[in-house]
């Protein structure tokens, strides 16, 4: 069993400091790290290999040469090899041309993985499309949004169940067998933290460096994705119409109906009465507005 | 000439999708709006397209659909690209039409835009607002690129009507590639996750610490069945653990605006009227007369929840049979 990760260096999310006045975000104060469902995607593939007992782990990445930490973390948590991409023009890559590499890269090698792990979307664009297109690059189908993942051994083959998540808090449980490619939620497992050791010996690893422009099978449309942009504009928030607070009433309620956004009063008519008063008025309220 | 751009829209419990319809309404503003439908409703949903804006619909009526969207949708799609040159494809940003969205760009070469909150055409320059961080970033495509996809965000746009617009169908004769069908994908079940869906409640039926103890809040989930609603919570009673986060209404849980909200046993702490309070009529059930929650009510009623609303159940029981 051969498994590949994709991992992308990517700013961790508490890191992100937006500028309360400007609404800018901060970029300098960003924290570089390995993107959070990216390490779940590792740990997803790593607990598959250890509970098969057999296979390996193949962490790849595309970025320049800070992101080699990404690597190293992956090679402490357990990957068995490790592989940086990077091509300087590849800054203003977009997604596809960089499932593109990632395609041409796999593509390189004898055979394909037959399992392929990527992060469902990077903390910083979060377009979601590098997995599934490089499934299409790769002539591979894909599941992604995993949150749920289980292997079973079925009569000598391997066997997934994959719960999806869906829109509306739906979920979509489907059975796979190899070859597909995963993108990885960041709620599937919790990633393990590696040890001091195997820490320090991913420090003293050495990273294979590929320029992805001198891969045969790289066939990327640099042009279909350019595109220029014409204007950066902080958003104003909406203006709101606060209708001025009751004079009459006490200052914690005038506090609360100017931050609660201030809607006119509704004048409630109060009822009392005995359960069966009281259930008739409902019902009559029920009834005059067509809910019943 | 008026670009023309496709829309796929996706069933939802054989209807089209919100999210669609909403693409589908600003593809008819920006030029001639054509629907793409898929799956065994897609022949009866193809005639209702007109009216939210397309001019023409094409239609696969085939069950595979059902089962697995993505990559027969891709084959047909990329059938239909070849023989025709669409300006734009404009999806609703879900997760299929995502993974839909990102092949169909990977096998045709087609810049893709995500996260799209506003596009137009400036020219034959096509104008994407994409938000970044706390900014609103303008990105401008080339004329030169041909076909490009745009996924726009959900609720970016409004669903409008087009009232007597008849949309021409056409019927689709693609053939489905076996390999796209014998994906190794062998099962599939949709199951709802825990939790009621409050967002898209007309009615709401919401319970607080009025109800006393955990095993009454069986009342608000049966009075919110009977009247067709979804039951809700204030932030009390889910941190006190009666119920999961996910039915917490109020400032740090979901904000609703259902046609009618019923509030038992809530008193009306600010940040639970903040999540509520823009519903179109409220009614509350609540002992204490002096309580906040009548002050945003349409209808309060002075009395005990667990008196007052088996009282109401039962007669609106009564009043369904007669019906």
């Amino acid at each position: 069993m051969r498994i590949a990760v994709c991992l992308k260096q990517a700013p961790d999310c508490s890191s992100v400091y937006v500028d309360p006045i400007s609404g800018e975000v901060d970029t300098e104060r960003f924290v570089q790290t390995l993107n959070a469902a990216d390490a779940c995607a590792l740990e997803a593939a790593l607990r598959l290999k250890e509970q098969l007992g057999v296979g390996s782990v193949f962490a790849l990445t595309l970025g320049p040469g800070e992101s080699e930490e990404v690597l190293r973390v992956a090679l402490a948590m357990g990957a068995d090899t490790i592989e940086r991409l990077w091509h300087p023009s590849a800054a203003d890559w977009g997604p596809l041309t960089i499932a593109a590499a990632l395609a041409a890269r796999l593509r390189a090698d004898p055979s394909l993985p037959d399992l392929i792990f990527c992060g469902e979307q990077s903390s910083d664009w979060a377009s979601g499309t590098v997995g599934p297109a490089l499934a299409a690059y790769l002539g591979l189908p894909q599941i992604t949004g995993v949150i749920g993942l289980e292997a079973h051994q079925d009569s000598g083959q391997l066997l997934l169940r994959v719960t999806r998540r869906l829109e509306r808090g739906y979920r979509e449980r489907l059975l796979a067998r190899p070859p597909v490619l995963l993108t990885v939620h960041e709620t599937l497992n919790e990633p393990r933290y590696p040890s001091l050791p195997a820490h320090l010996a991913a420090l003293r690893a050495t990273i294979t460096v590929r320029d992805p422009l001198s891969l045969p099978q790289f066939a990327a449309d640099f042009e279909a994705e350019e595109t220029t942009i014409v204007e950066v504009r902080t958003p104003r928030p909406r203006p709101h119409r606060l209708p001025i607070p009751d004079s009459q009433l006490s200052p914690f309620e005038r506090i609360g109906e100017i931050i609660t956004g201030g809607t006119s009063r509704r004048q409630a008519r109060l009822v009392e009465g005995s359960p069966e008063e009281l259930a008739h008025e409902l019902m009559r309220f029920l009834k005059e507005r067509g809910f019943v | 000439m008026a670009k023309t751009i496709w829309v796929l829209v996706e069933i939802e419990d054989g209807r089209p999708a919100r999210s669609s319809l909403e693409v589908l309404s600003k593809a008819a503003h920006l030029g001639r709006a054509e629907a793409i439908v898929l799956g065994s409703a897609a022949a009866t949903v193809a005639p209702s397209l007109g009216e939210f804006g397309a001019e023409k619909v094409y239609v696969h009526a085939d069950p595979t659909y059902d089962t697995y969207l993505t990559l027969p949708a891709v084959d047909t799609l990329s059938d239909l690209l070849q023989r025709q040159q669409p300006d734009l494809l404009l999806f609703p940003t879900t997760y299929d039409v995502r993974d839909i969205a990102a092949r169909l760009s990977a096998r045709h070469n087609l810049g893709l835009i995500t996260d799209a909150t506003d596009l137009r055409y400036e020219g034959e320059r096509l104008e994407v607002t994409v938000p970044w961080g706390g900014e609103n970033v303008v990105v401008a495509t080339h004329p030169y690129q041909g076909t490009g996809i745009v996924l726009a965000r959900p609720k970016a746009f409004s669903v409008e009507r087009f009232e007597g617009r008849q949309a021409e169908i056409e019927q689709l004769s693609v053939t489905l590639r076996p390999e796209s069908q014998q994906m190794k994908i062998l099962d599939r079940v949709e199951v709802q996750s825990e939790g009621p869906a409050l967002e898209d409640a007309s009615i709401i039926v919401s319970g607080g610490r009025g109800l006393g103890k955990p095993e009454n809040y069986h009342l608000v989930e049966e009075l919110a069945a009977v009247l067709g609603g979804a039951p809700g919570a204030t932030r009390a009673i889910v941190d006190a653990g009666w119920l999961p986060y996910s039915y917490q209404i109020g400032q740090t849980g979901k904000t609703v605006k259902p046609t009618l909200y019923i509030a038992c046993g809530i008193s009306g702490a600010i940040q639970h009227l903040a999540g509520m309070k823009g519903s179109k009529y409220i009614i509350a059930i609540n002992k204490d007369e002096h309580a906040p929650i009548f002050s945003v009510a349409d209808l309060g009623i002075v009395g005990d929840v667990l008196t007052v609303l088996p009282q109401l159940i039962e007669e609106v029981k009564r009043r369904k049979a007669q019906l």
